[in-house]
């Protein structure tokens, strides 16, 4: 870490970080007994009685054998449990740190040398962390529109003021950004210090912004001195040609916090996220995780770590293919019988990765009580939109509809029991509406 | 399902932060919590859940000491590794609801609940972060564990230091802290932060008696009691402690427990039982948070306590004790070899650390984290522990648990070198000052 530091001191400009961040992170310090653990490495031979570490002969697993569906089988035994049962350093499992700064690299191709990464224990703890460095009462933050339900929760309690960034088919809307902030600043209001979007398969709208738009909004985030927190959990499951650009890419200045998650493509229940930022920032981050939830799950982190040294770079490949196709052929099948039921219906766009279609129901003004009185005790489930607005009492005219789980006759059953509500509704609207 | 019966009279919103009176739930985790819940035929078009036939595992099998051993496999492995609702796998809480039923009989059991966090710390933080806001005054043992210290250093709170003797806290002590400020018109406070069982750093057993009465002050003044209770299970006293939660008449205790010392840390895996309104909280924390504790960590829980049962556990915590007991009788005799006429220490009655007062120094943490460290032992210096670091603190700090007979002897050997340099160095207390 030192080391990367000291390169990053001698290369490039300094950004002065202290902006971004809150007070009551300013106030937040290091675990003494924690922090102990590492002046042992200076010395190998000292005899270490200052940790709580526990005693790894009183567990009770002798053995954990994991079968990967390649057929390859790995079993956890002696050192290697040890280490999956016992604390582990905040920051993440080193071997796992150093596999996933290899795969930044190599995915990314970052501009920058300066970053680090952490494991979370899954993404959404790492941008919940980040808020809380970043966000201060009352600041002002742009979010894009609709929102992912679980970062309205983050940030409702934080009291901060949200500043919506809408979007289309291609995304948020630079101009969107570059007219708030304009008018912002005419008339003598605080400017955003942190943009927070989901570039890939965005949640719940499945659009995916495209380079020159995420070109754009860069050089906004330049010309406005702001950041970007780039929740990018669907980045492998894009439907596209060739993968997107991420932000972190084109990050020159040292102004992006990118959070990845293996949650869609490995597993969700073994709660790894990672987070990538500027040094100055990932060392605060990592102070809150020394403080919060200690560090994730040991366990998860040398099962991750032992898949990744088993597969050869064309297994990775292989299995980001075999994400993408399954879940594009879900998306397919979706999209067919969205077709087949709801046109004239509804509106939508193809979403191009993620695993939502967000659909416009037309005729209906807000179809909150849709769901919740037809829909559920009709026996579909489905989301309405209202869930992905800050305020969930303003009316919504959308549906979010996942297809990564139904089968393609659950779907087709579904929709037509959906499809078939929504004209009693719209009926009944009519008639009301002659009388 | 656990039937929630509300039957507590308190107002816990009077306990709240702004901040946690400000969390609203997630519709996509309550709809994962409904979708769990909701019979077969329904068809889910609501929750973002990945699907569990693109991931790359497909089995895990786990063999235990005793020699048993259990699969998973098919639907119970896809659960594995797929979302769950935030409070827990609803299997493991309901094997920890009957757990604790047992193990503690609450008193007002049917308006109580769990849920499972992701390891003590992230419990104690998160219940903390749900009662303490800016300014508001905690009280706490003196020494305490520095994992609830840097918890609320951001936050600005005032620490209100409770003393402690060789039985814990002491309850006239506390009446007489609480008494004062009161009267002079101080903010009270909410919440009082403890380790009832092997207080980290002393060691100490909180009697029954003492328990019972500072169970009654915090009725008198109207605290709640979070007690952060991870070895429980570990006490080395003849008699088996009694938890405040199974004192908890009113509902104002938030209990602690943790796995991480009995089963495995690295699973990350504690539970919080409480008044459903304070669970009901947290659990909202968590939605906005890290979504759940791991589910694999959960399901491996389950399982165990399943193949074992209540009264296996019980004797897996006689054996953890036992364990434990040898090690401390060890670096017992261990410090009364190497540090006669050095220094003194009371016997712990719990827990994995011996607290050593040393004589006639007035503060360690020079010697130990400077000197300490390039002789090589590594012990944590008392200041660590104390509501104000900034006194000075002649203790230390020393694990029992991991090091190796050799290594403690070789630990203490180098102490008392260490000891005796830092005497002859002179940043010790004059004849005038004792």
């Amino acid at each position: 870490m030192e080391k990367i530091t000291r390169r990053y001191m001698a290369s490039c400009k300094n950004m002065d970080y202290s902006r971004f961040t809150t007070k009551s992170s300013q106030r937040r310090k290091p675990n003494l007994i924690r922090e102990m653990t590492k002046a042992r490495i200076n010395r190998p031979d000292s005899v270490f009685l200052a940790g709580g570490l526990p005693n790894t002969e009183t567990f009770p697993f002798a053995n954990i054998t994991v079968t990967y569906k390649d057929g390859q089988r790995y079993s956890l035994a002696g050192q290697n449990l040890d280490t999956a049962l016992q604390y582990g350093a905040s920051q993440g499992y080193p071997p796992l740190l150093q596999k996933m700064r290899e795969f930044q690299i190599k995915w990314h191709n970052p501009p920058r040398n300066d970053w680090d990464l952490a494991l979370t224990t899954g993404s959404q703890d790492a941008c919940c962390k980040a808020f809380d460095l970043l966000l201060e009462e009352g600041d002002p933050v742009m979010v894009q529109r609709p929102t992912y339900a679980g970062i309205i929760g983050a940030l409702n309690p934080l009291g901060v003021e949200v500043v919506r960034i809408d979007d289309d088919a291609d995304g948020i809307i630079p101009e969107g950004i570059e007219t708030i902030l304009e008018n912002r600043r005419r008339d003598g209001l605080v400017l955003p210090k942190v943009l927070y979007v989901n570039p890939t398969g965005a949640n719940p709208t499945g659009t995916v912004l495209s380079e020159d738009r995420r070109k754009r909004i860069y050089e906004l985030a330049q010309r406005y001195d702001f950041l970007i927190l780039e929740d990018d959990a669907y980045f492998f499951l894009h439907f596209l040609e060739k993968p997107p650009t991420s932000f972190f890419s084109l990050d020159t200045d040292g102004r992006v916090i990118r959070f990845d998650s293996f949650s869609k493509i490995i597993s969700a229940g073994l709660r790894v996220g990672v987070i990538t930022a500027p040094q100055l920032l990932l060392q605060k981050i990592v102070l809150h995780i020394e403080n919060s939830t200690l560090h994730t799950s040991s366990l998860s982190q040398v099962l991750l770590y032992k898949l990744f040294e088993s597969w050869k770079q064309e297994q990775f490949e292989e299995h980001f293919q075999y994400i993408q196709q399954f879940y594009k052929k879900k998306r397919d099948i979706m999209l067919a019988a969205v077709e087949k039921h709801f046109t004239g219906l509804a509106e939508w766009n193809v979403p191009n990765g993620g695993m939502f279609v967000w659909i416009k129901i037309l005729g209906v003004e807000d179809v909150f009580d849709l769901v919740m009185k037809k829909l559920i005790p009709n026996g579909v489930f489905a989301l309405p939109g209202n869930a992905f607005n800050f305020d969930i009492s303003v009316s919504d005219q959308h549906l979010r509809l996942c297809y990564s789980y139904a089968t393609p006759d659950e779907i087709d059953k579904g929709l037509s029991i959906i499809a078939k509500l929504i004209r009693e509704e719209t009926n009944k609207k009519e008639k009301s509406d002659c009388v | 399902m656990h039937k929630y019966v509300p039957q507590i009279k308190m107002d816990y919103s009077h306990f709240k932060t702004d901040v946690s009176k400000r969390r609203r739930s997630a519709a996509t985790r309550e709809l994962t919590k409904i979708a769990y819940a909701a019979p077969h035929n329904v068809i889910s078009l609501a929750e973002g859940m990945p699907n569990e036939e693109t991931f790359p595992f497909v089995e895990m099998r786990v063999k235990l000491n005793d020699g048993s051993s259990f699969v998973l496999e098919g639907e119970e492995l896809g659960a594995a590794l797929q979302y769950i609702p935030s409070q827990g796998y609803p299997l493991l809480l309901q094997a920890m609801r009957e757990f604790q039923r047992k193990a503690h009989s609450p008193p007002l059991w049917e308006s109580r609940d769990i849920v499972v966090v992701s390891g003590g710390q992230d419990g104690l933080s998160k219940a903390l972060e749900a009662i303490i806001g800016p300014g508001d005054p905690v009280l706490v043992q003196d020494p305490f564990y520095p994992g609830a210290g840097v918890v609320i250093a951001p936050h600005l709170v005032e620490l209100i230091p409770v003393v402690q003797d060789d039985f814990g806290i002491d309850p006239i002590g506390l009446r007489e802290t609480l008494r004062s400020r009161r009267y002079s018109g101080k903010k009270m406070p909410k919440i009082m932060y403890i380790n009832a069982t092997g207080a980290n750093p002393t060691g100490t057993v909180l009697s029954l008696e003492r328990r019972k009465e500072i169970y009654r002050i915090a009725c008198e003044y109207n605290f709640l009691i979070l007690d952060d209770d991870p070895y429980h299970f570990m006490y080395f006293t003849e008699e088996a402690p009694k938890s405040f939660l199974s004192l908890d008449t009113e509902g104002r205790v938030i209990r602690l427990d943790s796995f991480s010392k009995v089963l495995s840390s690295g699973l990350r895996l504690g539970f919080i039982t409480a008044a459903a309104p304070l669970v009901a909280s947290i659990e909202l924390h968590m939605q906005s948070s890290h979504l759940h504790a791991p589910t694999l960590s959960q399901v491996i829980a389950y399982k165990l306590l399943k193949i074992w049962g209540y009264e296996k556990m019980m004797e897996h915590f006689r054996r953890i004790r036992l364990f434990y007991k040898q090690r401390r009788d060890l670096i017992a005799g261990l410090a009364k070899k190497h540090l006669h006429g050095l220094a003194e220490f009371s016997l712990p009655s719990a827990g994995f650390f011996l607290w050593i007062k040393v004589w006639g120094i007035k503060d360690t943490w020079k010697m130990v984290m400077q000197r300490g460290v390039t002789h090589g032992v590594l012990m944590a210096p008392g200041a660590a522990f104390m509501a104000d670091p900034s006194q000075p603190c002649n203790a230390i700090r020393a694990s029992f648990a991991k090091a190796s007979y050799e290594e403690m002897d070789l630990a203490l050997e180098r102490l008392a070198i260490l000891i005796r340099e830092e005497l002859v160095l002179g940043d010790s207390i004059t004849d005038s000052e004792i």
